[in-house]
């Protein structure tokens, strides 16, 4: 089958498919792929999966939750793959403490409570470790409540990010409806001029830099796109100013520079930078923070890796 | 189009063979596109998907049968313009059965009480029943598949990312290739636990 709908849609758009969140046009572009498209259907139901999985491990928040719970739910068949998801986590979790518990057997499939207790001489070594794991367990239950509270945070973070980017995104549209109706407005007769309304924007936001190795974030770029619009999200607005550099990392060429900015009002602090789509071609791209302190003083604040597809 | 056809057990080798497009994939790709247009009818929210999707293979069934051959689309694409044409008629059945009810109920739309009232149902009675299945289904797979999937789907966001990372490099297989091999194997354990809990 062709290649043609295999990647012109990325997982987010997918997952918005999928939460029939997607505009009607694009949604049914869609629907024939996931009959006619082998490689697309295959992609689909990957996606899915790890939808439904994100779900059942309580990923989901915000308003892709919502959407879940609205749309995805209101159907009995997607039911029944939520609760195949939270079963086979169910069995992940077994499999991995039996595991756990005989090591370097890998996972195992078979029915491990009944192999626990198939031998009587298996019932006291059981108490023993029953014991020791009820300390385990203690400091796991006190683990766990550190880690959902670092989770909720996150996730919290993440809601304002959303919210950023959401007002961005509307800030950008009140613009181009003005700059619509000025355009109206110079052109009596109503002929056909370039069209503000059709500058082409394409917006990423990306988070503070992570420590260690993580995934970098991808932005597909749109060949007959104009402008990217970066948000830059800031752990903490400790400087006045900054400066945002774009760097080739393979060569740390320079490709482009801003002005000297302010940070974004915000629950998060959060730097914006647009340039031109023509700079780019698809390869990594480093975004480099520089605080500007007041005496003047230069001081790098992070750098934001991202992945820039052109198709 | 006749409304009595009955598909014979000729007419339904030729629909086989027909969707197998000259290879021999003894029923596979019948099944697949099954699949395909019941996960299409769920996602338009349609009540009856698995109904809706032998409608529209039993339809194309009878053209081919009809026209002796089609050759103007592939067979994926014939079926989708088809199920197309199927769930708009399910749409205007619908509207009709609303007419219908909208009488005796004042409250919203029938679809979404339907929805609503299936979504208080529990899914399957016993969840324990549910999970004795998976186990059992599991244990019908080879070590290898069973392995594979509880490690495939293994893990939180960015562990599972590295997680199947190094599966691929483990078997020697591209992200693809170990993408769709482990969705097989859950498409067949989920249709195995299905059976065993009697849906």
């Amino acid at each position: 089958m062709s290649d043609s709908g295999k990647n012109d849609f990325s997982d987010a758009e997918l997952m918005q498919y999928l939460l029939g969140s997607l505009p009607a046009e694009e949604s049914e572009r869609l629907d024939e792929l996931s009959v006619t498209d082998d490689d697309f259907a295959w992609r689909l139901r990957e996606v899915e999966n790890d939808l439904v999985d994100a779900y059942a491990r309580h990923e989901l928040s915000g308003k892709m939750l919502e959407e879940f719970r609205a749309f995805y739910l209101a159907s009995p068949r997607r039911r029944e793959k939520v609760a195949f998801a939270e079963d086979l986590l169910r069995f992940q979790a077994s499999a991995a403490s039996v595991s756990a518990r005989a090591p370097g057997k890998g996972w195992s499939t078979g029915s491990f409570f009944s192999r626990i207790f198939a031998s009587r001489r298996m019932v006291l070594p059981f108490a023993v470790a029953a014991s020791a794991m009820v300390l385990v367990f203690g400091y796991l239950i006190f683990d766990n409540a550190r880690l959902r509270y670092e989770t909720n945070s996150a996730r919290a973070q993440q809601s304002s990010l959303e919210q950023n980017k959401q007002e961005l995104e509307k800030e950008l549209r009140e613009q181009r409806a003005t700059n619509a109706e000025a355009q109206k407005s110079l052109q009596p007769g109503g002929k056909s001029t370039p069209d503000l309304d059709q500058l082409k924007m394409m917006a990423l936001v990306l988070p503070p830099p992570a420590r260690g190795l993580g995934p970098i974030e991808t932005v597909t770029v749109h060949p007959n796109a104009d402008l990217v619009v970066l948000l830059l999200t800031l752990e903490s607005a400790d400087f006045a100013r900054y400066r945002v550099t774009l760097k080739d990392p393979a060569t740390n060429e320079v490709l482009w520079r801003s002005s000297e900015l302010e940070t974004a009002t915000g629950d998060k602090p959060a730097l914006t930078i647009s340039f031109r789509t023509s700079l780019l071609k698809t390869q990594n791209y480093v975004a480099e923070v520089a605080g500007l302190s007041r005496s003047g003083q230069t001081q790098i604040v992070g750098d934001y890796a991202f992945h820039v597809v052109v198709k | 189009m006749k409304k009595d056809w009955t598909q014979t057990e000729s007419s339904f080798q030729k629909f086989l063979r027909w969707l197998d497009e000259g290879a021999d994939s003894s029923g596979e790709k019948y099944l697949e596109m099954r699949r395909r247009l019941v996960a299409y009818f769920d996602r338009k929210n349609s009540p009856n998907a698995d109904e809706l999707a032998d409608e529209t293979l039993a339809r194309v069934a009878q053209k081919l049968e009809e026209k002796g051959q089609i050759t103007d689309l592939s067979p994926a694409h014939y079926c989708y313009i088809t199920a197309k044409f199927v769930f708009l008629e399910s749409l205007r059945e619908a509207k009709r059965s609303q007419t219908g009810l909208e009488e005796i109920t004042e409250a919203g739309h029938p679809d979404l009480e339907v929805a609503s009232s299936a979504f208080q149902k529990p899914l399957f009675e016993d969840e324990e029943h549910r999970f004795d299945c998976l186990d059992r289904c599991l244990k019908k797979l080879s070590t290898k598949d069973s392995e594979l999937i509880l490690e495939y789907y293994h893990g939180e966001q960015q562990e599972k990312i590295q997680h199947r990372r190094q599966l691929s490099e483990k078997l020697g297989l591209s992200a693809n290739a170990l993408s769709i091999r482990a969705c097989r194997i859950r498409s067949k354990v989920e249709i195995c636990v299905k059976e065993c809990c009697g849906k």
